[in-house]
């Protein structure tokens, strides 16, 4: 008897909305890197949500952001 | 290319310092044989013109890897040890350098345990020749700082 296994692969992304907000609040990479104590690049990497921060950072970021983090963060699943 | 293996965050200069240490100590040991009377520095075989290249070549990578740490220092300001040759990671506070810096350690750990047996086999297979127990080690440094260059490559694109 032959046994199929089905594997179900789910790959999820972090989406974040740090540009826009960021931008409304009228702050520069480099100033928002500096409240949140990490550099402009990870800013950067971030926004272009090619590094997905750690939990601490992301409540960090949108407390200086002043969004909730559910405002901030989304996770797409594909 | 070039500026990012040179970069001042690079480990191409650890490389070249120990690669040039070993040759220099090589060569030292190269004058020391063993008698009855145990040992005896034979200056004979003792390259004192090869070893005054070699450590005016270490002078020339001190100078160079000085050079770039200052304009890195100054351009990031940063605070790179000058003298302590202490690794830039030991400054980090960035979470994603962090996250950099600990992918390319696990990887130059997965490389040494696989790297280190055969550089043991191979010093046992040339244990009589200085020289090539020599190049042994560079080989398996070369592998173990161009690992780590590789994973902590687009850090230094950014930097």
């Amino acid at each position: 008897m032959l046994s199929i296994l089905y594997t179900v692969s789910m790959s999820s992304r972090l989406l974040n909305t740090i540009y826009e907000k960021r931008t409304a609040n009228r702050l520069t990479q480099s100033e928002l890197a500096k409240q949140v104590g990490v550099t402009r690049q990870t800013i950067a990497a971030i926004e272009k949500e090619a590094y997905a921060p750690s939990a601490l950072l992301a409540f960090q970021l949108a407390r200086a952001l002043g969004t909730p983090i559910n405002e901030l963060f989304q996770l797409e699943e594909s | 290319m070039l500026h990012k293996i040179f970069h001042a965050l690079s480990p191409v200069w650890q490389l070249l310092f120990a690669t040039l240490s070993i040759a220099i100590i090589a060569n030292m040991f190269t004058a020391v044989s063993s008698t009855t009377n145990g040992l005896t520095i034979d200056f004979t075989r003792f390259n004192s013109d090869l070893n005054l290249l070699l450590v005016g070549l270490l002078g020339v990578v001190g100078w160079l890897a000085h050079r770039q740490i200052v304009r890195y220092n100054n351009e990031s300001g940063a605070n790179l040890s000058l003298w302590t040759l202490s690794p830039p990671e030991l400054l980090e506070t960035d979470e994603r350098t962090k996250a950099v810096s600990a992918k390319a350690t696990r990887a130059v750990y997965v490389y040494s345990n696989y790297a280190l047996p055969i550089l043991i086999v191979a010093i046992l297979f040339v244990h009589n020749s200085l020289l090539l127990i020599s190049i042994a080690v560079v080989i398996y440094l070369v592998g173990y700082y161009g690992t780590y260059l590789r994973d902590i490559w687009p850090l230094l694109d950014e930097a």
